[in-house]
């Protein structure tokens, strides 16, 4: 058998190599095809697909309340923002306010969805970059997050646990003291995670001055959460739109200098702590109430249901035929780990979605990987990709 | 400082000639224009209007209707905080085509490969459209509402690899209680469109055959 070799070896003694789809550092099923000069990356052309799973297409099939199961797969490490951002959408549509109680559930859990979806990155990028230990801590406290969404929403992962219209079930008064307790524990550890690595002149080394990108680069591809904030630029949505009342609590943007791989650092480990005071805030003022709007997107409660026929038809018109959104179409855009991770649905007026478009904030920024990492060491790519923090579900959807 | 009124006035002068309205739609204001302009009214958001970043471009297909693609541009203004949807509508054909923007906006290139890959959209002049979520080598545009769902085979058969002695291979034991399970392949489930008529040309479509509709052993008993 004869090698051809034209496509390995390029004329100015280049070589391309092949990393992944299966590479432990890409994050999932990602594939790069790396051009290098030795040891320095000379161009990254990342390919992608191999996770697509038509969740867009599955959604147009499902009425708006099973659409919630299926979309809430798409960012597997942020579950709840998938859910926020398409019920809003959909709440939107139908001009249904909910009430305050389920915003701040809502605000709650999304809020350590962003601390168990850092966790994973601080896990993952430290095993990448040798710091091995830290996989073992930070799923610890994870696990600890995901025990939490298990008491509450009854799944791990993947929960449909926010619904058109307010949330499945109300929090028990019990879960307020484990909430409680574990703001305690992550606060102390955090501030250890930090030390242990900043202090590590490996990591340090590894990071500082690796990926830099540019503000007004940033901007025209289009890149948003703390790859953006890292250059510089302190945009979040929390701050700027009222899909949740983020506005009734107090919190900073951590913004970082040069926007290299080490400001993407603390500007995450720097967000997790803004987000354990939002919980804070949240667990101390949570509004009682009901969880959920009235009105034909939600079911009726069920003490109706054996004395009120309405109720009933209602409830059976719901879980047979689903809710009938009016024709419209909104884009909604929320603030989750990674960045915007958007959301235009579109309705025409029947029980399904007619487009249900997700704009996923890995698959933008992704597009960073070709701009940034050449002239940098093969090991920095790894380095870079870690730091942009792609979930291959996110992108591929 | 972010109504559609005044983004209508600023753009109808600049475009006299091209009678833009921008509607306020539910979320944000909506402007269409049409698609061999669109480089230019995109370039005009963003060096004057303020929209300086694109945060999604995706496309509807709104089958039935005329016109039937929609390409949505939604421009993001850091200063403001404000949003605008620029619209493009195209017809129903089999390759419609826009102009990229990808030289107005970098962050287009991925979506208008995306677009491209799921709605057969062309974006002229874009560097390097080919599918990005899709193998290459797929036939037909998988979000276009005439598209089945499920309209791909599986590759799999009840074919025992190993059938030793005392062995039951595993695919034709029956199901509990003693009923053969019938295993049937659902197909040709169009979204929410089965009504519409025979899918257009070009898209395969797959037709059950005999062969598919796949029994276990046993199935008379």
């Amino acid at each position: 058998m004869t090698i051809d070799t034209r496509d390995v070896w390029v004329e100015d003694e280049t070589m391309r190599v092949n990393m992944g789809p299966q590479h432990p550092s890409t994050h999932g099923v990602l594939r790069l095809l790396v051009e290098v000069n030795g040891e320095v990356v000379v161009n990254v052309e990342p390919i992608i697909g191999y996770l697509h799973t038509g969740i867009e297409k599955q959604a147009e099939t499902l009425n708006w309340i099973q659409c919630v199961t299926d979309i809430t797969r798409a960012d597997y490490l942020s579950n709840f923002f998938n859910e926020l951002a398409y019920c809003v959408a959909v709440e939107k549509l139908s001009g249904v306010e909910i009430p305050p109680r389920a915003q701040w559930i809502r605000i709650l859990l999304c809020e350590f969805n962003r601390i168990s979806s850092h966790l994973v990155w601080l896990a993952t990028g430290g095993l990448e970059l040798g710091a091995m230990s830290m996989a073992t801590y930070a799923f610890r406290e994870r696990e600890q997050i995901l025990d939490l969404y298990q008491a509450i929403t009854g799944t791990r992962m993947n929960h449909a646990y926010f619904r058109p219209g307010g949330i499945a079930l109300d929090i028990r008064p019990d879960h307020e003291q484990q909430i409680r307790d574990l703001i305690k524990v992550l606060s102390a550890r955090f501030v250890e995670y930090e030390e242990f690595l900043a202090s590590n002149p490996i990591w340090v080394q590894r990071n500082k001055g690796i990926g830099i990108l540019k503000p007004e680069d940033a901007i025209h591809l289009g890149v948003t959460g703390p790859a953006l904030r890292a250059s510089g630029i302190a945009h979040d949505l929390r701050k700027v739109s009222d899909y949740l009342p983020y506005d009734k609590f107090e919190f900073d943007i951590p913004t970082g200098d040069v926007g290299d791989c080490y400001d993407r650092f603390l500007v995450r480990m720097a967000e997790m702590h803004e987000s354990l005071k939002i919980i804070q805030q949240a667990i101390d003022t949570m509004p009682t109430g009901d969880f959920r709007a009235s009105g034909k997107l939600v079911p009726p409660p069920r003490n109706r249901l054996p004395v009120s026929m309405e109720a009933v038809i209602h409830h059976f018109k719901l879980f047979t035929d689903g809710p009938h959104v009016p024709a419209g179409e909104v884009y909604v855009a929320v603030e989750s780990p990674r960045g915007e991770l958007g959301y235009f649905v579109a309705s025409d007026g029947r029980g399904r979605p007619w487009r249900c478009h997700i704009r996923g904030p890995s698959f933008t920024n992704l597009q960073i990987a070709p701009l940034v990492a050449p002239g940098y060491l093969l090991a920095d790519l790894i380095a870079i990709l870690a730091s942009i923090d792609p979930v291959m579900g996110d992108v591929d959807r | 400082m972010n109504t559609a009124a005044e983004h209508d006035a600023r753009l109808r002068e600049r475009f006299p000639e091209l009678d833009l309205s921008v509607t306020d739609a539910l979320d944000m204001p909506t402007i269409v224009v049409p698609a061999a302009r669109i480089v230019d009214v995109l370039t005009f958001l963003r060096d004057e209007a303020g929209f300086t970043m694109l945060t999604d471009l995706s496309a509807c297909d709104w089958h039935g209707r005329q016109p039937r693609y929609h390409v949505n541009y939604h421009l993001y203004s850091l200063d403001s905080s404000g949003r605008a949807r620029v619209k493009v509508e195209l017809a129903d054909e089999p390759e419609p085509h826009v102009p990229t923007a990808t030289p107005v906006f970098a962050a287009a290139n991925w979506h208008e490969r995306e677009v491209f890959d799921f709605f057969g959209i062309v974006f002229d002049g874009h560097p390097d459209l080919r599918r990005i979520l899709m193998p290459d080598e797929w036939i037909g545009h998988p979000l276009r509402k005439d598209y089945p769902v499920g309209g791909v085979p599986v590759e799999y058969r009840i074919e025992p690899a190993y059938v030793g002695e005392n062995v039951v291979p595993r695919d034709t034991r029956p199901a509990a209680g003693g009923v053969p399970v019938r295993l049937r392949r659902d197909r040709g489930r169009l979204s929410h469109m089965t009504w519409t008529g025979p899918p257009a040309s070009g898209v395969p479509v797959h037709k059950p055959s005999q062969a598919e509709e796949i029994s276990e052993e046993g199935k008379d008993s």
